[in-house]
């Protein structure tokens, strides 16, 4: 008995923001002290289908920024990383940026960004961005270069296949599942990213944390909780399908 | 050449903006850059250290860190160690699901559950326990921070949770079980003498990561911390981005102190990392 209530404590939990955040949206208001509101209505979900608010445009640029980041950092991590894959102290130096908030980064380089006319500008966020999400792409990359891939490699060149080939044929396939959670990643770190957003952005660059942001400032918990299923939810059911990667990525981690 | 050309490219990227950045703020603290500043002065960093913000503010980040961080450990190897012993597959699947969550989604929905207003207080209003909603305690933007805590515990215990359960399988953890009782241990004492011990140092560079990780958290505390005190990521941008030019060079002071800080741990974090393997 005691087993199963601490079972049900715990799974309402792990699930109830899902719920309070699917809850938000669906209704019109939420009056102290009903817990349920009757009144439930799909209209701003109607709206956002229908393409008529701002929030649709904010995902297409979330998912423009995020794609073009994720992409980068995974192509050219994987190429730095395996250039400095028997530099391992190098490698290590990427946890600097990475470990810094990215708040604070923003917050000290403002200034340059400034100065080179990038602030309140998407290509000004993506370069931020960049600053960080690079530097992660290098590190995880680095945990797949280990002694006998590079052996590999190493042997298929003797034996006569070209760069081209050592890549395409040996290195790609053996390091797909890196680069599949790399860029998944990086993916989801400049998806959810809002501190050096907001602040190289300066609000005008409006991706969907900051659009969040913006209504729960406002005291729009419904729209705030709209932008915010639409965020999470593509997000949750991506990983309830593919939930090996969540053992592997720890493997690797 | 190549090799050259990749590094150097590498190091533009990945020190060269941090060192940059770093020395702006350096300056502009000492009063060397910036436009209200005109000439080295300590004063932005005796005004810092005169009505004790950067101690507060440093002491506060480490309490949330350290206090999260304790609970966050606490249960995950409680509910590891359940797992581990139940093998409880459907409940293990939720654990995934917060993995799923920025900060700022998990501030924003836990402020509506705790809140004065919140789904717990509706509840507890129910059972007829109180009559007008202030009454109710303040679990966010609330003087000890429960509600921070709360939820930096949710975004992150999951995540320990799920990774002791594989270290526990990968050191084989039910054979040293059967091993430990044959020879006569309790419970009690193999789970603090052999489980908690072997998890704990298997994990401690994630850990550290994560130590980290909750020592910079911007989002949560911004949502559902006080407006004094306030985490020092919090207070570096409030300092830096307000109206009141004068504080902007206390934001560079404490945007130092707190690159240092991680600049230390995470030099020590690295040399660990260095040993352990």
């Amino acid at each position: 008995m005691i087993k199963k209530s601490l079972y049900l404590v715990l799974v309402t939990v792990l699930v109830l923001p899902v719920v309070v955040m699917l809850y938000l949206s669906v209704v019109n208001q939420w009056s102290f002290p009903k817990i349920f509101d009757v009144s439930i209505s799909w209209r701003l979900w109607a709206d956002f289908f229908s393409g008529n608010t701002s929030m649709l445009k904010s995902v297409l640029l979330s998912l423009f920024l995020s794609t073009i980041i994720a992409s980068t950092a995974t192509f050219f991590g994987f190429f730095v990383s395996q250039q400095l894959s028997d530099r391992p102290l190098f490698i290590k130096l990427s946890y600097f940026p990475y470990l810094i908030a990215p708040v604070v980064f923003g917050a000290m380089l403002q200034f340059y960004f400034t100065l080179l006319g990038l602030t309140g500008s998407v290509w000004g966020v993506l370069l931020a961005q960049v600053l960080f999400v690079f530097p992660y792409s290098v590190l995880l990359f680095s945990t797949f270069w280990n002694e006998s891939v590079r052996q590999t490699a190493f042997q298929s060149t003797t034996l006569g296949a070209t760069t081209w080939e050592v890549f395409s044929t040996v290195l790609f396939p053996m390091a797909q599942p890196w680069l599949y959670l790399c860029f998944l990643q990086c993916f989801l770190i400049s998806w959810y990213e809002y501190g050096i957003t907001q602040l190289i952005g300066i609000g005008k660059v409006e991706t969907l944390p900051i659009k969040t942001m913006l209504f729960i400032k406002e005291a729009n918990p419904h729209l705030a909780a709209l932008s915010a299923c639409i965020m999470v939810f593509p997000i949750v059911s991506f990983l309830i399908i593919n939930r090996q990667l969540f053992a592997k990525k720890e493997v690797i981690a | 050449m190549k090799k050259r050309i990749v590094l150097a490219l590498y190091f533009v990227i990945t020190i060269v903006p941090l060192s940059m950045g770093f020395g702006y703020s350096l300056l502009y603290s000492f009063g060397l850059a910036g436009f209200i500043n005109n000439g080295f002065t300590m004063a932005h960093w005796q005004k810092l250290l005169a009505n004790s913000e950067l101690f507060i503010t440093i002491g506060y980040t480490i309490y949330i860190t350290l206090v999260s961080l304790f609970f966050i450990l606490t249960f995950a190897l409680l509910f590891s160690w359940w797992l581990v012993l139940q093998k409880n597959n459907f409940v293990f699947n939720f654990f995934f699901l917060p993995l799923a969550f920025p900060p700022l989604i998990a501030a924003f929905t836990w402020y509506y559950i705790l809140s004065p207003a919140g789904i717990i207080s509706r509840i507890v209003y129910q059972f007829g326990a109180f009559t007008d909603v202030n009454e109710f305690p303040r679990l966010v933007n609330d003087y000890f921070s429960v509600g921070i805590i709360i939820t930096h515990v949710f975004l992150i215990f999951p995540l320990f949770t799920i990774l002791f359960v594989q270290q526990a399988k990968k050191e084989q953890m039910n054979s040293l079980k059967e091993t430990s009782f044959t020879l006569g241990s309790t419970k009690a004492q193999f789970f603090l003498k052999i489980f908690m011990p072997l998890l704990l140092t298997k994990t401690a560079p994630l850990v550290i990561l994560y130590t980290i990780f909750i020592f910079s958290a911007y989002e949560v505390p911004l949502l559902l911390g006080q407006s004094s005190p306030r985490m020092v990521t919090v207070f570096i941008n409030e300092k830096m981005t307000r109206y009141n030019l004068q504080d902007i060079p206390q934001g560079h002071a404490m945007a130092v102190t707190y690159t240092v800080l991680i600049i230390g741990i995470t030099t020590l974090f690295i040399r660990n990392i260095k040993t352990a393997q």
